[in-house]
């Protein structure tokens, strides 16, 4: 039987086990959020409505691929150092989450970057909507993920959490990242390689 | 780790309308929809895209997610998330204590926020019944008479969308919140704030709908169909917005509901002794969880096309509207089990209760939900079978659309079997719950003609659909709907609905649904299109009996509000704690239930159902239990 059936307070355990599956449930949802680009990828394409997938006739846009390659490293090495970093004991998880938080910003800002110095925008046809409009939101969404770590890492640094919380949060912001970086492996395969 | 923030001292009641409410966020909505027009406004300037428009999409965008911002912020939704980010403890608690106010604010408690569900979602349901009363006045004559043809449209839409994002919220958000962590021994949900936000979102989203009449109105019915959706008039910024809102809200709440159901199951509470109202809840969730990111994804889509000048679905510039109708159904058809799942869940909830019999074959009609569930995703082309989809694809889509029909009928099967030789009490819940199976069998064997091809190539478009789909929807979630608030407002309330009324609602809207729906097959079949205000003079009886019928069906509901403010407000006869002598675990709590729902974490002994079972031991140990010392 239970101990913790006859006691007034939650279960200790309970707060980090919510957040483990919580944090599966809400990767899966994100990773759905982006089927519709890759769906959106591979139908247009097929399609090629108009003859215009690629771009208009004399203007195709083309992606700077030393950008990409850039954001991905950061991305993927981000989420590489993250995983390990949550299952490092005491508080050595803590210089290699801050390296994590460091990369996932370099990628954010890798993207400004390649937006302001693009060549092509939105109106360029099929494929200019999908890559910005999937770069774009996966920056927004990698921005909102570093914040999540980063609230983890301050309270962590704070002293105002306690260890099971910490451990189980930056596990379910490594998990929630991986997912993500396996997204932006699947948008850098189709958007600068097979598109 | 403090999990709980400090209790706050009881204000009085003037003190809450100061400070982060409703009231607060209202005035700041305001602001921030006029400072977000302002700064669209700025940068359609150096647009010429947009200044070669009349309209400013990208100004009225603006000026909605900054009244979102500023409407949250005025609740103080963002008070919690910053307080993090300087490394503040975490808390998962807010504002449970404070009277009346809590229900004008962020509020952690479960209870709290499943009854301002409750009338936020029912505030807006009323608005779209309301709608679809002044459709049915325009369909009295055949030629255009109340509404010019694009006026019907957008009230059609109108009626159209906010039905079905408020019935997305219907079942889930009062009773799924309130009664989710009763059932499964619980004394909160998994993520409290985050349950707080998906209520508050659904009255914006409500409200940003209802903009679309100021801002030329909604020409694409529910669905927002690419090409019209990206060239229609400003309107279409509202639906979309307001529609991505609601997106979030289930999104969020499906993965607030699995990760609750999944964690914080008492003691004893094995897969095969949850209530099978949960076993609803949880398979909805799935599809919440999995289906609503991918319709923000279209919608965000749609939105960047009226936006940003992409060519998602514009095929002139490589893009397809068929994109749009394909992601859109891929959320759209589990929607429709997002809204049934929950309904199935709440009379076979309701049965066992009421014939006084275990629920028969439970195991059965929990495969036939999560069937529902799987399949529900492989289906969805069968909305496209005349919209030239590849001739290839119609077989497969066909079959799996008919496949579905047998875990539905499994959830028949259970009914019957609970029925048969019960002890029958037929009480307006259990009259609600009865009323669902015969709707939803006319609705399901009127879908199996739109999933085979060939039937559906004529019946497409037609008022058959129409008469199809409200069976299923209001016949069968509605219904549901009103078994549950029959069944479970004496708990959430502590007061005891009126019963004369309470049948008197129940006979008026059973025979005047089926008479206001069941003659639009007809209509259907004598080839009478949807979303048209004008129709052959030969169909004008008919379609004046349907609105003399749907006039009384309305007012059906005027009889619910009366039932609800004389009881709640006049009579309040006080609730006993089990007036249904359930053995439901939320009904072994108080009335009204405590702020903690339970004194200790309750330890589950046995399931449900076991009505008239000899030996059955208690639902449930509620009190305190001698834990066996460690050796022994």
């Amino acid at each position: 039987m239970d101990a913790h059936a006859s006691t007034l307070e939650d279960p200790p355990e309970l707060l980090p086990r919510t957040i483990w599956v919580g944090s599966r449930v809400f990767a899966a949802g994100e990773a759905f959020f982006f089927v519709p680009f890759l769906f959106a990828f591979f139908y247009l394409r097929a399609l090629n409505s108009n003859g215009v997938w690629r771009g208009w006739p004399h203007h195709h846009p083309h992606p700077s691929r030393a950008f990409g390659i850039a954001i991905l490293i950061c991305v993927v090495a981000s989420a590489a150092v993250l995983r390990a970093a949550a299952r490092m004991a005491g508080t050595a998880w803590r210089p290699a989450a801050a390296a994590a938080f460091g990369l996932g910003l370099a990628a954010v800002a890798l993207q400004c970057a390649q937006f302001a110095s693009l060549g092509f925008g939105p109106t360029d046809a099929g494929y200019g909507s999908v890559f910005v409009g999937w770069t774009g939101l996966f920056a927004l969404t990698a921005f909102g993920t570093m914040l999540w770590l980063e609230s983890v890492l301050a309270q962590s640094l704070r002293g105002s959490a306690d260890v099971s919380y910490l451990r189980a949060s930056v596990e379910a912001v490594s998990f929630s990242w991986a997912v993500l970086a396996l997204v932006q492996t699947a948008a850098f395969i189709l958007l600068y390689l097979v598109a | 780790m403090t999990t709980y923030a400090a209790e706050r001292p009881l204000l009085p009641a003037w003190r809450g309308l100061i400070g982060f409410n409703m009231f607060t966020a209202l005035a700041l909505g305001a602001g921030g929809w006029f400072l977000g027009a302002w700064i669209g406004g700025q940068i359609a300037v150096g647009n010429d895209y947009l200044i070669a428009t009349d309209q400013n999409d990208v100004g009225i965008l603006m000026g909605y997610l900054f009244g979102l911002i500023g409407w949250l912020g005025g609740l103080g939704f963002f008070n919690y998330p910053v307080s993090r980010l300087l490394g503040r403890p975490a808390t998962v608690r807010e504002k449970e204590s404070g009277g009346a106010a809590r229900y004008f604010t962020l509020c952690t408690d479960h209870k709290v926020v499943g009854i301002q569900y409750f009338f936020g979602v029912g505030i807006f349901f009323f608005i779209g019944g309301l709608n679809a009363m002044l459709m049915r006045t325009e369909l009295l004559r055949p030629v255009e008479r109340a509404w010019p043809a694009g006026q019907y449209l957008s009230l059609m839409s109108l009626h159209g969308t906010m039905m079905i994002m408020m019935t997305s919220a219907f079942i889930l958000g009062p009773f799924g919140n309130y009664f989710v962590p009763l059932m499964i021994g619980a004394r909160r949900m998994a993520f409290p704030r985050i349950e707080a936000l998906t209520f508050w979102l659904v009255p914006p989203a409500g409200l940003i709908l209802l903009s679309a009449i100021a801002f030329g109105g909604i020409p694409t019915g529910w669905t927002g169909y690419a090409p019209l959706g990206t060239e229609g008039r400003s309107g279409m910024d509202a639906y979309i917005f307001a529609f991505m809102l609601i997106g979030l809200s289930l999104t969020l709440t499906g993965i607030n509901l699995l990760t609750t159901i999944l964690t914080m199951r008492a003691p004893g509470l094995t897969w095969t002794r949850l209530p099978i109202f949960v076993w609803g809840v949880l398979s909805t969730s799935i599809l919440m969880a999995l289906a609503a990111p991918v319709l923000i994804a279209a919608l965000l889509m749609e939105l960047m096309d009226r936006a940003a000048n992409t060519s998602f679905y514009l095929t002139s510039s490589g893009g397809s509207p068929y994109l749009y109708e394909n992601l859109f159904w891929f959320f759209g058809h589990p929607e429709v089990y997002i809204l049934a799942l929950p309904g199935f869940g709440i009379v076979l909830e309701i049965l066992p209760v009421f014939a006084r019999k275990p629920l028969w074959g439970y195991k059965l009609a929990v495969a036939g939900m999560l069937g529902v569930t799987f399949l529900s995703f492989m289906v969805w082309q069968h909305h496209l079978f005349v919209s030239g989809m590849n001739s290839g694809l119609r077989p497969f889509y066909m079959l799996t659309t008919e496949l579905i029909s047998i875990p539905t009928g499994f959830i028949f099967l259970n009914a019957m079997g609970t029925l048969w030789h019960g002890r029958i009490r037929f009480t307006v819940p259990m009259l609600f719950a009865l009323a669902f199976f015969f709707n939803f069998l006319i609705g399901g064997l009127s879908g199996i003609f739109l999933s085979d091809v060939p039937s559906d190539v004529t019946t497409h478009g037609s008022y058959f659909v129409m008469a199809h789909f409200h069976y299923t929807i209001m016949g069968g979630l509605v219904f549901a709907f009103f078994a549950a608030v029959y069944y479970w407002l004496p708990k959430m309330t502590g007061v005891v609905l009126n019963e004369r009324l309470g049948k008197i609602h129940f006979w008026l809207m059973f025979v005047f649904f089926n008479l206001t729906f069941f003659p639009l097959f007809a209509a259907g079949f004598l080839d009478m299109p949807r979303r048209v205000s004008t129709y052959a003079p030969s169909l004008q009886t008919l379609n004046d009996f349907v609105s003399a019928s749907a006039f009384v069906l309305g007012s059906s509901m005027l009889i619910f509000i009366a039932n609800l403010i004389y009881s709640l407000v006049f009579a309040r006869i006080p609730a006993a704690e089990n007036p249904w002598a359930s053995r439901g675990l939320e009904w072994q709590v108080p009335t009204p239930v405590p702020l903690e729902n339970f004194e200790r974490i309750p330890i589950v002994n046995s399931g449900p159902y076991e009505y008239g079972v000899e030996g059955a031991p208690p639902t449930a140990t509620l009190g305190p239990v001698a834990v066996p010392a460690a050796g022994s």
